[in-house]
């Protein structure tokens, strides 16, 4: 009989001998459900000095795997941020629409106090306000949630081996999680301003899934360097500015206007306003409401594929 | 046909030291890999090679072991093959996803409760949410957490998360686990417990990647062990002989070598017998009628000769056989191991007797227990039944030693006492590193990461690059001291308060506001000069480097010149805590009075600066105004005073690069930056911790530990400074950290400098050359300050 070292009667069984009870890495799942990796030479991961896009098959099965496993990563990372975001705050769930509703009580005092317009767009003008803040808040949110990708998980990246797809699935499971808060929020803005919705009203929640996927996917394409390199912080500190002054978050400038320029040739104010004319029939183009997600989700994978391909990179680099 | 888990082919790996060199390496790297190139090849300036060339390769069921020192690619090789990183060069392919690693820093998240921590674990290891519920059950059960499952992990002890962590990977069965040195933390029975998982997971034909320094472990579980030393395969031989290697190495430079013990191979469950020693079956081995007894037959006795005699009974011949005696205690297995040496047997048997010459074990009670084995295979043979196990006692000494003295303990080490003479080498060691700290430096900086000095009760970091990392690190607090009127001060803030008590200060020492005080602090010298103008020999330190920053500093503040010798009294903070919270209080006191005395009748100093940006809705608060004030006599006294001083010294020290100074003023910059570099003022700034859980060197670091940084060290860093044990007052760049970085670094730090410059200056072109006022420069011993945390003189005899 073979000798063992320090036998313990409350030592953990040996996998030969496992019982109903233990468990198995999901590589028993991940592996038998793809066959292409599976076969005996061919590894089921290949680390190498070589560009991963040498082999694009194995690029892409590797990445329709990473993302088939990070279901249960993700919601645990997700339910994490709520704890961190809500375990400590008397606020809790208040913080995700208090700056929508600020922005309609300063618009409705300034409108009192004859500051601001009585209307905007030919609405309300607080209600003006307070939509374009909630699809402001919505680009700024899910900018900076996905720019911290790398930076906000490095404890975990440093550690092991953890595709970004877990990360991903968390950050895109809380903006999922905003966004219910923000069709909530937009339906009691319209019935308490007693703003008609129109008949295109699903189309504005569709190109408010746009709004956030447009700004998850810039925060993706730079979350590598943001990683690395502060300056990307105070960039971002100075993003909500520049936002709102190049968006028609809180006014319609003049077309003539410089600022009114700026606007026609900004694909974002095309969005925000498409969204409005979806919504409450505002003036913009239904077909930016519907074509603008398209063309974000382009983004959102691109920045997706890049965060993959320069994860090992930035690490390596968080590591020192 | 044997199943390969992991090839390692030719791979090798580059690391950058600049820091600042990350974000163009990172692009670059990502940008040749997007147009599908492969890594660049070379090494740039500030680069090194922390692998090369490695092949390796598992199959199932083997357990490879890495060994090196410090630096040799441990950590580097366990991260490549975790896919953590990518090599520079070369391939690793696994053959399996099921791969686990184990780590000594985890991955706890001390924010989450013990059962969000096991979930969120589970998850990262791919177990289905819905298996989860379950398993968190049965690994808290395991980790013998009950109550504090539910409360944050933060608030567990060290033994704590290691059990758990340790309680979480015993229910993951990978194919291949990589163990990078273990769990820390635990007690001796957790240590045990681990290890006896590791075992049977390996008896069960679990692979590992296995860097560990524990030969104990190496020797029993490992098929073949490769060496590394600085990134580079020494050899993949057999444990034995890569340990002997290794300790070659070892002798070499210098450092401890491992022990090595007589192989004892753990056997697999489906292990075969190696066909190159073919053995036939040993049949029936039983051993009995062990006793283990004293020199004269009776009880053993601690520290007395004894003997272990045991019968081995076989049924067929047995050659080439080893008997080996293991010796346990409670859950301490094996305490004690006494190999034999290669006998034969044959039937009906032989009665084997081990002698003892002195019995090492404290009194109480024992197991023993007997294992045969062969010595070609390794393997165990016997006993075949179970048989070969007792109990026995061991009485005390007896004797004028007096037994009650040595209950105690495991074990009875045989002594010879020795009345010593009275030297403390505590005391004599805190003398020389008090004298000259750099060697002890210089042996910090050849580790590779921080070490944890149970005398600080701090985690010592004192690499130039990993200070400057850890001050520039926003999960760092410096919110480590909240007592006293220290806790009030910047010092041990972090953002927005620290900012918001910084910029009161701030523009008392822009460049133009030191420039205003130039021609003050030139006149001040003078007159310090023309005070020792008749004096053939005088101490510079009462003459000079204390007067000068005191007096600027009293200027500054306001305050009469008169309180100078009670402040800077008060400003010594060497003498051990009472006296520094009485010092601290009689400063407190003092500018509680000044503050009053302000409030009535502002004038145009800082003190009144303060009080102005102090109101019901400004800045800061009596009790912050107050703090900054001692917090600006503290640190801006003691540093200048302690760089004028130790700058003057350096000189009189080297008196070729007193000559250049003399011969070339312009060069006093450069000369103050050095004296900064090569005598820092501040050895030990004060503590940081860590926010959450963080690596420095390679080495995680537990949230809420504390961490000091070590600037003497620092700006002696080799890998900074060419030469950096050569005073030299034109180096350049001269990138010392002796005033901080980020943050935290010194506020009045161009204020000092300038002080220093233009007192060495004026001191030079009215004074000439000094002269050290000793009998032997060489065998001169300076009057250090008693403080560990600053370097300052106390006196400077000097002559003209």
């Amino acid at each position: 009989m073979a000798d063992r070292l320090s036998p313990e009667a409350d030592s953990p069984q040996p996998p030969a001998a496992s019982g109903a009870g233990d468990l198995g890495l999901a590589g028993d799942l991940s592996v038998a459900g793809d066959p292409g990796l599976a076969f005996p030479g061919t590894p089921v991961r290949l680390h190498a000095s070589t560009s991963r896009l040498r082999d694009p098959g194995r690029c892409l099965r590797e990445w329709a795997r990473d993302a088939a496993g990070s279901p249960p990563v993700a919601w645990r990372l997700f339910v994490r941020s709520l704890i961190q975001q809500y375990r400590h705050s008397s606020l809790g769930i208040v913080l995700a629409f208090a700056p929508v509703v600020l922005t309609a009580l300063v618009f409705t005092f300034g409108r009192r106090s004859h500051l601001v317009a009585g209307e905007i767009g030919g609405v309300n003008s607080a209600f003006f306000g307070a939509c374009g803040m909630l699809m402001g808040q919505a680009f700024l949110e899910a900018f900076n949630a996905t720019r911290r990708l790398f930076a906000g998980n490095q404890a975990l990246f440093r550690r092991q081996s953890l595709p970004v797809e877990g990360p991903l699935g968390a950050i895109l499971l809380d903006l999922g999680f905003r966004y219910l808060i923000r069709l909530a929020v937009l339906a009691l803005l319209m019935a308490l301003f007693a703003v008609p919705p129109a008949v295109t009203l699903p189309l504005a929640a569709w190109g408010l899934v746009g709004l956030s996927l447009t700004g998850a996917g810039l925060g993706l394409l730079v979350a590598p360097p943001s990683a690395l390199q502060q300056d990307i912080n105070v960039f971002s500190s100075a993003l909500p500015l520049i936002l709102f002054t190049v968006t028609p978050v809180f006014m319609v400038p003049e077309p003539e206007s410089f600022l009114g320029l700026v606007h026609a040739a900004n694909p974002l104010a095309w969005l925000f306003e498409g969204i409005r004319a979806a919504a409450y029939g505002a003036p913009g183009s239904l077909a930016a409401a519907a074509i603008g997600p398209l063309v974000a989700l382009l983004i959102f994978v691109l920045g997706w594929f890049l965060c993959r391909i320069a994860r090992p990179h930035v690490v390596e680099r968080m590591l020192v | 046909m044997t199943r390969t888990l992991l090839d390692v082919k030719q791979v090798s790996k580059r690391y950058s030291l600049r820091p600042q060199a990350r974000l163009r390496d990172a692009t670059v790297d990502t940008l040749r890999e997007l147009c599908g190139l492969p890594a660049r090849q070379g090494l740039r300036d500030g680069e090194f090679w922390a692998l090369e060339n490695v092949d390796l390769r598992i199959d199932a069921g083997e357990v490879i072991g890495v060994i090196g020192h410090n630096g040799a690619g441990k950590s580097t090789l366990m991260n490549l093959v975790s896919g953590i990183i990518l090599p520079t060069t070369g391939s690793i392919a696994l053959h399996t996803d099921k791969v686990c690693r184990i780590d000594q820093g985890g991955v706890l998240s001390t924010q989450e409760t013990g059962r969000e921590n096991i979930r969120m674990q589970l998850a990262l290891y791919g177990v289905p949410v819905a298996d989860t519920v379950a398993e968190t059950e049965a690994i808290a059960a395991f980790a013998d957490l009950h109550e504090q499952l539910d409360a944050p992990v933060g608030t567990y002890s060290a033994g704590m998360r290691s059990r758990l962590g340790f309680a979480i990977y015993a229910r993951l069965h990978p194919d291949l686990f990589l163990v990078d040195e273990g769990l820390g933390g635990g007690d001796q029975r957790f240590r045990e417990r681990f290890r006896g998982f590791i075992a049977d997971y390996v008896a069960g034909g679990g692979s590992m990647l296995f860097a560990m320094h524990d030969t104990n472990m190496i020797q029993t579980l490992c098929d073949r062990v490769l060496l590394l030393d600085g990134g580079r395969p020494v050899l993949t031989a057999d444990a034995t002989t890569a340990i002997d290697a290794y300790n070659r190495l070892a002798i070499e430079r210098g450092l401890p070598p491992l022990p090595i013990r007589r192989p004892n191979r753990i056997v697999r469950q489906d292990q075969p017998a190696p066909p190159a020693a073919p053995s036939e079956p040993p049949g029936s081995i039983v051993v009995d009628s062990i006793a283990v007894v004293g020199k004269d037959g009776g009880q053993p006795r601690s520290g007395k000769p004894a003997e272990v005699v045991f019968t081995v009974r076989a049924t067929q011949p047995l050659g080439d056989v080893v008997a080996a005696i293991q010796v346990s205690r409670g859950e301490i297995a094996p305490l004690a191991t006494l190999p034999g040496d290669v006998v034969s047997i044959d039937p009906p048997g032989v009665t084997l007797r081990c002698k003892v010459r002195c019995l090492a074990l404290v009194p109480g009670e024992y197991d023993v227990r007997v294992s045969l084995y062969d010595s070609r295979t390794e393997r165990c043979i016997g006993p075949t039944d179970g048989s070969g196990r007792a109990v026995f006692r061991v009485g005390p000494a007896g004797g004028r030693r007096g037994d009650a003295a040595g209950r105690g303990g495991l074990l009875h080490l045989p002594a010879a006492w020795e009345t010593a003479a009275l030297v403390d080498p505590v005391a004599a060691a805190a003398a020389a590193f008090h004298d000259d700290p750099y060697p002890t430096y210089r042996r910090w900086l050849a580790q590779p990461g921080p070490f944890f000095s149970p005398s600080h009760g701090a985690w010592i970091v004192s690499r130039h690059d990993q200070v400057s990392a850890l001050f520039r690190d926003p999960l760092v607090t410096n919110r480590t001291v909240k007592a006293g009127v220290l806790g009030d001060t910047m010092l041990a803030q972090d953002p927005p308060d620290h900012g918001r008590l910084r910029s009161l200060v701030t523009e008392a020492f822009t460049g133009a506001a030191v420039r205003a005080l130039e021609s003050r602090i030139r006149a001040l010298t003078d007159e310090q000069i023309d005070g020792v103008a008749g004096l053939a020999r005088f101490d510079f330190m009462e003459h000079f480097a204390d007067r000068i920053p005191g007096r600027v500093m009293m200027g500054l503040l306001g305050l009469p010149e008169t309180d100078l010798p009670m402040l800077a009294a008060c400003a010594d903070m060497a003498g051990g805590p009472e006296v520094s919270a009485r010092n601290m209080g009689r400063l407190s006191d003092y500018f509680a009075g000044i503050i009053r005395e302000r409030q009535n009748s502002p004038g145009d100093d800082l003190v009144s600066s303060l009080l102005a940006a102090h109101d019901p809705g400004g800045q800061a608060s009596m009790r912050e105004v107050l703090a900054t004030c001692v917090l600006l006599l503290l640190a801006g006294y003691e540093t200048t005073s302690s760089l004028l001083g130790n700058g003057m010294l350096l000189l009189l020290r080297h008196p070729d690069q007193y000559a250049r100074l003399r011969e070339n003023p312009e060069l006093v910059g450069p000369a103050v930056e050095e004296m900064l570099r090569f005598e820092s003022p501040t050895h030990f700034p004060s503590a940081r911790a860590a926010k959450e859980p963080i690596e420095i060197g390679g080495l995680g670091i537990a949230a809420g530990d504390r961490i000091l940084a070590c600037l003497g060290a620092a700006n002696r860093d080799p890998a900074v400074f060419p030469d950096p044990d050569r005073f030299d007052i034109g180096r350049s760049p001269n990138r010392h950290l002796a005033f901080g970085l980020g943050i935290h670094s010194c506020p009045g730090a161009l204020l000092s400098r300038t002080e220093a410059r233009i007192a060495l200056t004026r001191i030079n072109e009215r004074l000439g050359e000094l002269h050290l006022d000793a009998a032997d420069i060489e065998t001169f011993r300076p009057s250090w300050r008693p403080a560990e945390r600053v370097r300052g003189l106390t006196s400077l005899p000097v002559r003209r």
